[in-house]
Formats: structure tokens, C-alpha cells, sequence
């Protein structure tokens, strides 16, 4: 991801000729630069994580971001139960009891960050492929950076939750944005109360950063934008919370259904909000900035951007949202979740000789059902794994006909970088399991002593 | 085709919103001439390029601005989902330069590619540009100006040139500690002008060809946009921006202060749109003259158009207004943003559209449709 592919720019060329050979050239070297040194996070090169692709109609998406929003998807777990969400304003905030997001809103985000799909655009509907993966390192279907560390080691347990399946990647999404919303270092809207989505618009800017870029009256968005932003509409010129609650308002359709209800928003009155002064005045928010810089070291801004607190739009109608039951969530969780098992097909593989290199692969299954999450590490340095980790599909899982439920991590050896006397290595494949439990499995890698070269094969030329 | 007998009404008023201010010496011949007048006779067979936004494709077209209805087909950009390209038809107008995100990509501020496009070919020049530097061709059309950005964004945005030929960059300036660095002007025997925003105001930089700033203009005390040189190279119109409030400005570039576009506007006896409503997107006239989009505030807080010198087209200022984007060589058609709603921050609805000698104003057929400049190149 992230780099600019060849069919792309031939694509482009729909008249005429075009000049490739450089071009491409270039591009490919840009890519590979910005693959290996874009991360925001991290210094190493991203993971490399495979993913499931639900149905086009994003059906358990959607579900698994309304049981986010609502505490519903991992209410008992340390690392992805919903934070508790704050209330009040700036100088009374105080955790509110049952708060929750307004789905709407995570809904829009997918929708914004991926188009609500947690692979690559290559990838099929109801399959496994790798994961929707950003320049700056975002990480699937809401597209979370700060988690990852991108340190160039093995990725964490959790770091391949998030990475690796929709439903934690969705929880975290809800987090951040919930952290967003309880820091102290963002405005207010209002009295600060949970259950408007238009209280969410300075959390939703700083859920993509809290940059000028994506300030109303600033210099990079355009004054003369149609407001509310239309979720099918070009992008450009747009601040992100505009891009979000543009889309919550009118939803993206398929087949001419919105694929959730549509919710009106109210959004504020720049004309007013921006003149001099005012929370919306880019001096306002540059005096912010300046605030911050001149404390003293060390000592943190109890509230930098407080001038830029403004009222609720007078319109603006709390979302009479409530959680599902108790046993209608439970069930939606099970089906996102479901019961896997690890199933490896092997515990030994032996890599063969292909030219210059020694390959092998590990099938991971699952015989139980929704996503099995695993995590592969090797041993040994000289051999590289084409997957780090991912997930392999239980029967219950709708996928394409013809697709392999199971996942396949392909292992290759330079030859050459294999010391003398190498017999072996070993793999070792973790199941991260729903209830938190890890199962752990290795897999023997034989290396075959080659005493002949094998010359290198090409393509075409059938190998005896 | 033109438009639904629906609509005129609401366009005309539209064309009532784009005023043209003469300006004194608009003529005189300076340095930096523009392409329109270096040539003996303006060029009239001009064709609109424009793009019509597809979530995963845009498509160009190019358009006839007496049959605006007749487009016709001139390519297919894939994308990223969601982002439309941005760009510029070069001076001489046989070439389209556009950056695109790249589908794959997700970062707009970092991941444009840069793609060259003539009747013939499209070609990928560079990549990893920042979309809102926008596109600038130099007059003389062999470079390119682009603002790339880095992963801490403010300190690390910096203009670059690149060779339109060979797509060889060159680094022209560093941004320190502004907030948005952005490509203005290249005239052919002139400095390169940029204009730099930080929380201070907006200035204008002259970067000599050695890279050091040769002069540094105060633009405003806020932020500005929508830059553009005077044919002769002798003043810059631009808009300042203070929230949504917006007007145009001209600086002369031989050292006065800035001037508020619409002096010229009142003089005229048009109404006095400017003391209470503002004015965007200014576009010189191939004579010299200024051409802006202006509307006006209410005490109520509503916004309404001013009447203006075509009002006559329909005698009474209706709802809409509308914002120069680009005139045609020979100074007949200005290509238009137009919008059913009454000025920033209520817009309505938007249509391209392109207005004849006659005062005539047809929307450009598309939904997301967007002008890129004027073509007269081969089809």
C-alpha cells in the first residue's frame, strides 16, 4: 500500500502513449521510500498483517462499530473496553455512567478512513488478504496509527488484535476517539454532553490530528465548500469533522439503501463562530498553540484551547440511541467473535530449493468458528516470514466461493545467507484467542542439505 | 445546452455577482508579461478543461464555452477514493499538469503524484507532493511549483521546481515555522513569489534564483489566498482572510500598500457590497483589469448578493453568487464557480459554468464538476 502501482499509471495514460520505463522507475523508488520511512509511529517498516474482508454490504462491520460504541463488543477486557466517557463542561467534566458514542459517528469514520473495509482494495469481499495499510501506518478499517509501534520487531498481542481483525480494530478506533473527547487539551462544545453528535466535532478533529489543515476557517479548507459536506462528494477542501459528519448525515448508500440511518447535524455557524475573536477565529486557536509553547518546561496547559469552547448548535438534537439488550448483544458478539481453534495442518515443513532461494509454507486453520487471530515469529534470522500474523475463518464466516478459509504463510531462506550446517529452524504460530487465552504451536522447518546447484529457475521452463 | 428556463434566472443574478474593476496602467508593459499578451492575437478556439469527480475516477472532458452541453471526453484519472484531483493547464495551453492521489494511497499532504498530461500522452513526473500547495506552471511554462510537506508538518513544508521536461526537482524554499508555505508566481525574468502564512499574517516572498529572499511584501495581518499576478507582473491580487470574512486586495509590486479591490467597486457606483460583505477569488482580465466574485452581509446575518454592473441582465439581485476562476485568452468567456446560496459558509449549491461576450451565463453539465483552466491544445 501506498505505493503508486504500475496498472495505476497506465491507467491514468487513457490517451495516447505514455512514458513508462522512467517513470515507473521513479515511482517505484518513491513508494519504496515512503513504504519504509512513512510510519508516524515507529521507525521500522510496517507489519505485515492479513485480514478479513466481510460482505460488500459491510453488515458486520456496521454491527461490530454499534457494539463499540455502546461498550458492547468488549466490555471485560483491560485493553479494549470502551473508556469510561466523560460529561460536563471544561471545569465540571465527570465520568457519565452509560455514556456512549453516538454510532452514527464510528459509522461515518469507517466510512471516511476505508470505506468501511478492513483489506486492500485488491482484496475480495468475504476473503483474507493483507490489510489496508496507509503510508503514515494507519491499520485497517478505522485506519489507527498510535497504536502501533512499527519498531521493526514482532508485533504484540495486542498490536495484532488491532492489526489483524476488524472487531478489535473497530474497539480501538472507539477508543482513541474517546480518549479524544475526555482530554482536557481539547475545547468543548456546549455543556459537553455525550449524546450530541455535534458535541463530538473537536474530538472527531482531533481523532485526525489536531492540525490547521483541519481548522473551518483556515487557510487549507475552502470558504466556499458546500456545507454539509456530501458523503459522496470530492473530498477536497474539507475539514475531517466535516468529512465525518457530513457522512452521518447522509450516509453512503448501496443499492440505493443508506447503509445506516441518516442523523441531521448541525454544524456551526463559521460565520459568526470565526469572526474576531471567536472560538472559530484562527487567532484563537493560534493563541492556543503560543500558550502551550510559552509554559514553563515540563508543566502542562491545563486547558490551551479553552477560548475555542462553543455552544451546541441551537438546533441540535440529542441522538436517542440505546445500547442493544443484554442478549441481542451477546448473540452479535458471538457471531463477530465466535469460538476459533487452532488447526495446523503440520508440524514439520521442509523448504525446497526455488534458484536462489528456499521456500516452504505453514497452513493455519480454524476449526471452530468466526476469525482465529494468529501470530507467526521465527527462530532464526536468515528465515523470513511473508506474514507476521493474521487470521484464518471458521466455517460460520461468509466468504467467496472458492476462497481458502485458511491462511497460508509462505517462509523463504536466501540460500546463500543459510549458515553450514543449518538442519533447521523452527516457527512458532500463536492463536490469540477471543477469551484472552494464547495457544501456542511450533512448527519444525527442515532444511534440506542441496550438495548439486540447482540452477535458477525461469520462467516458464519447467523444473524436473 | 443551456440551462432550464428554471434556472436562468438565478444564474443571471449569478453573472451580477462578478465584478470586473478596471484598473489604471493595466496595460503597461513590465516585466513579466503574461503568454495572452506576448502574443500579437489572442487565441479564441479555447476549450474549458474540466473534471468531473467519480469516487475512484474523475473524468476530463474538455467543453466548447458556446455548447457547454457538448463535452467531450479527454481522459480518465483513477484515484484514491474520495479525492479529486488538483491542477493547472499550462501557459500555453497544451499541457495539463494535475496532481492525483494515487489509489492506495491515504494522505493527501504527502502522497500526491504529479502527471503531465498533453493531447498525446500522460506522463508521471514525481511524487509524494502536499495537494494544498496546488499546482503553479512558471509563465514560460518549463517548471513546475509544488509544496511537499514532512511527517511534523508545519517547520517542514517546502516549495519545490520541477523541470516540466525531465521532472528534475529542485528545492526553492524552506518553510520554518509557518503554518502553510504556497507557490504564487514565476515570471519568465522575475523572482519566484511565495506567499507565506504563519500566526503573524501573510507575507510575500521574491526567492531569487540563488534561493535567498530578495524582498519580503506584508500582505495582511490574517491569512490570504487565491494569488494571482497582474498580466504585466506589476500587482498581486489576493483575498485576506479573516474567518469567513473576505476581501480582495492588490498590492503593486513596486512597493504602495495593499489596496482593497473594491475602492474601484464603490467608485463605480455599484452599491457598497464591500463595507459590510466581502469579495473572493480574484482573476485578471487578459486587459488588466480585475474580475472578482463579491456578496454581501446583512445586518441580520443572512447574506445577499450586490447588485452589480450586470445586473441589467435581470434588473433585480436574486439569491446566488458566483466566483471568477479563469478568462479565456481572448478575454470572451470567464469560466465560473456559481452557487445557489448567498457567500461563505452558505453556499448551496455549486455548478461549474462559463460566461459569455453577451453576459450569458450556462452551467457546465455534471454533478462535482470542477474547472482546470482553458485548453488549446489538440483534442
Amino acid at each position: 500500500m501506498g505505493r503508486i502501482s504500475r496498472a495505476w499509471l497506465v491507467r491514468t495514460a487513457v490517451v495516447g502513449p505514455i512514458v513508462l520505463a522512467a517513470a515507473w522507475i521513479a515511482a517505484d523508488a518513491s513508494g519504496g521510500e515512503r513504504a519504509q520511512a512513512g510510519c508516524l509511529f515507529g521507525a521500522g517498516p510496517p507489519f505485515a498483517f492479513q485480514g478479513y474482508e466481510g460482505p460488500q454490504d459491510r453488515e458486520r462491520f456496521l454491527l461490530a462499530q454499534q457494539l463499540a460504541a455502546t461498550n458492547q463488543l468488549f466490555p471485560e477486557s483491560e485493553s479494549f473496553a470502551l473508556p469510561e466517557i466523560l460529561a460536563g463542561s471544561a471545569e465540571a467534566r465527570a465520568p457519565r455512567p452509560g455514556a456512549t458514542i453516538p454510532t452514527a459517528l464510528l459509522h461515518a469514520i469507517g466510512w471516511i478512513e476505508s470505506k468501511t473495509t478492513h483489506t486492500a482494495r485488491e482484496v475480495h469481499w468475504q476473503s483474507i488478504g493483507d490489510v489496508l495499510l496507509s503510508p503514515d501506518c494507519g491499520y485497517g478499517v478505522m485506519q489507527v496509527t498510535s497504536y502501533f509501534d512499527n519498531d521493526g520487531d514482532p508485533p504484540s498481542r495486542n498490536e495484532t488484535l488491532v492489526g489483524t481483525h476488524y472487531a478489535y480494530n473497530t474497539a480501538t478506533g472507539a477508543q482513541i476517539l474517546v480518549e479524544k473527547w475526555n482530554d482536557q487539551f481539547f475545547p468543548i462544545v456546549g455543556l459537553g454532553e455525550p449524546a450530541f453528535v455535534e458535541s463530538w466535532y473537536y474530538a472527531l478533529w482531533g481523532y485526525n490530528g489536531w492540525d490547521f489543515r483541519n481548522h473551518p476557517a483556515g487557510t487549507e479548507t475552502d470558504p466556499f465548500r458546500t456545507l454539509p459536506f456530501p458523503c459522496d462528494g470530492p473530498r477536497n477542501g474539507y475539514a475531517y469533522q466535516e468529512l465525518v459528519l457530513g457522512c452521518v448525515q447522509s450516509p453512503p448508500a448501496l443499492g440505493g439503501e443508506p447503509l445506516w440511518q441518516e442523523k441531521p447535524v448541525q454544524l456551526p455557524d463559521l460565520d459568526s463562530l470565526s469572526a474576531a475573536g471567536g472560538p472559530l477565529d484562527p487567532a484563537v486557536y493560534f493563541a492556543g498553540w503560543n500558550a502551550i509553547r510559552q509554559s514553563p518546561f515540563g508543566a502542562e496547559h491545563p486547558h490551551p484551547f479553552l477560548a475555542m469552547a462553543m455552544p451546541l448548535p441551537p438546533d441540535a438534537l440529542p441522538v436517542d440511541e440505546t445500547a442493544l439488550p443484554g442478549p441481542a448483544a451477546l448473540a452479535v458478539r458471538e457471531a463477530i467473535l465466535g469460538d476459533p481453534r487452532l488447526d495446523l495442518e503440520t508440524a514439520n515443513v521442509t523448504l525446497t530449493p526455488s534458484g536462489n532461494r528456499m521456500t516452504a509454507t505453514i497452513t493455519v486453520a480454524n476449526a471452530g468458528s468466526g476469525l482465529l487471530v494468529y501470530r507467526a515469529e521465527t527462530d532464526a534470522p536468515w528465515l523470513g516470514l511473508d506474514v507476521q500474523a493474521g487470521v484464518a475463518a471458521g466455517m460460520d464466516v461468509p466468504f467467496r466461493a472458492g476462497e481458502p478459509l485458511s491462511a497460508t504463510i509462505t517462509l523463504v531462506a536466501d540460500r546463500a545467507a543459510i549458515p553450514a550446517g543449518t538442519l533447521g529452524a523452527t516457527v512458532t504460530i500463536e492463536a490469540l484467542l477471543p477469551n484472552g487465552d494464547v495457544l501456542r504451536r511450533h512448527v519444525r522447518v527442515n532444511v534440506v542439505e542441496v550438495t548439486q546447484e540447482i540452477p535458477a529457475y525461469e520462467a516458464g521452463q519447467p523444473q524436473s | 445546452m443551456p440551462l432550464p428556463m428554471t434556472r436562468l434566472p438565478l444564474l443571471a443574478a449569478i453573472a451580477a455577482t462578478v465584478v470586473a474593476i478596471a484598473a489604471a496602467g493595466a496595460l503597461t508593459n513590465a516585466t513579466g508579461q503574461s503568454q495572452a499578451l506576448d502574443r500579437a492575437v489572442p487565441r479564441s478556439d479555447g476549450q474549458l478543461l474540466v473534471s468531473e469527480f467519480g469516487e475512484h475516477e474523475s473524468t476530463l472532458f474538455l467543453v466548447d464555452p458556446r455548447y457547454p452541453a457538448a463535452r467531450r471526453e479527454f481522459g480518465r484519472v483513477p484515484h484514491a477514493p474520495g479525492w479529486e484531483l488538483v491542477g493547472a493547464v499550462s501557459p500555453s495551453g497544451d499541457a495539463f499538469a494535475y496532481l492525483v492521489l494515487p489509489p492506495g494511497a491515504g494522505d493527501p499532504a504527502r502522497e500526491m503524484a504529479l502527471i503531465l498530461r498533453t493531447a498525446s500522452e500522460a506522463r508521471f513526473l514525481a511524487a509524494g507532493f502536499d495537494i494544498g500547495g496546488g499546482v503553479l506552471w512558471s509563465r514560460d511554462g518549463e517548471s513546475l511549483f509544488l509544496r511537499r510537506s514532512g511527517e511534523d508538518d508545519r517547520p517542514a513544508q517546502r516549495i519545490v521546481q520541477i523541470d516540466a521536461g525531465t521532472g528534475l526537482e529542485t528545492p526553492r524554499f524552506q518553510g520554518r515555522d509557518s503554518l502553510g508555505v504556497y507557490p504564487v508566481a514565476k515570471p519568465p525574468a522575475g523572482p519566484l513569489y511565495i506567499a507565506l502564512i504563519d500566526p503573524g499574517g501573510s507575507a510575500l516572498l521574491a526567492i531569487g534564483d540563488d534561493g535567498r529572499v530578495q524582498r519580503t511584501l506584508k500582505l495582511s495581518g490574517s491569512a490570504t489566498r487565491d494569488w494571482t499576478l497582474s498580466p504585466d507582473g506589476s500587482r498581486l491580487a489576493y483575498t485576506e482572510q479573516r474567518g469567513l470574512q473576505l476581501n480582495v486586495r492588490v498590492l503593486s509590486l513596486a512597493g504602495a500598500p495593499p489596496t482593497l479591490a473594491s475602492a474601484a467597486y464603490r467608485d463605480d457606483g455599484f452599491g457598497d457590497a464591500q463595507t459590510s460583505g466581502g469579495s473572493a477569488a480574484p482573476v485578471w482580465h487578459p486587459d488588466g483589469s480585475l474580475s472578482l466574485g463579491t456578496f454581501q452581509r446583512a445586518a441580520s446575518g443572512a447574506l445577499h448578493v450586490a447588485a452589480a454592473r450586470t445586473s441589467a441582465l435581470d434588473g433585480q439581485p436574486r439569491d446566488g453568487f458566483a466566483l471568477p476562476v479563469a478568462w479565456s485568452e481572448d478575454g470572451a468567456h470567464l469560466a465560473l464557480r456559481a452557487f445557489s446560496g448567498s457567500g461563505p459558509g452558505a453556499v448551496g449549491e455549486e455548478k461549474a459554468a462559463v460566461m459569455g461576450p453577451d453576459g450569458r451565463l450556462q452551467a457546465i453539465e455534471g454533478r462535482f464538476v470542477s474547472v482546470l483552466g482553458w485548453w488549446y491544445g489538440a483534442d
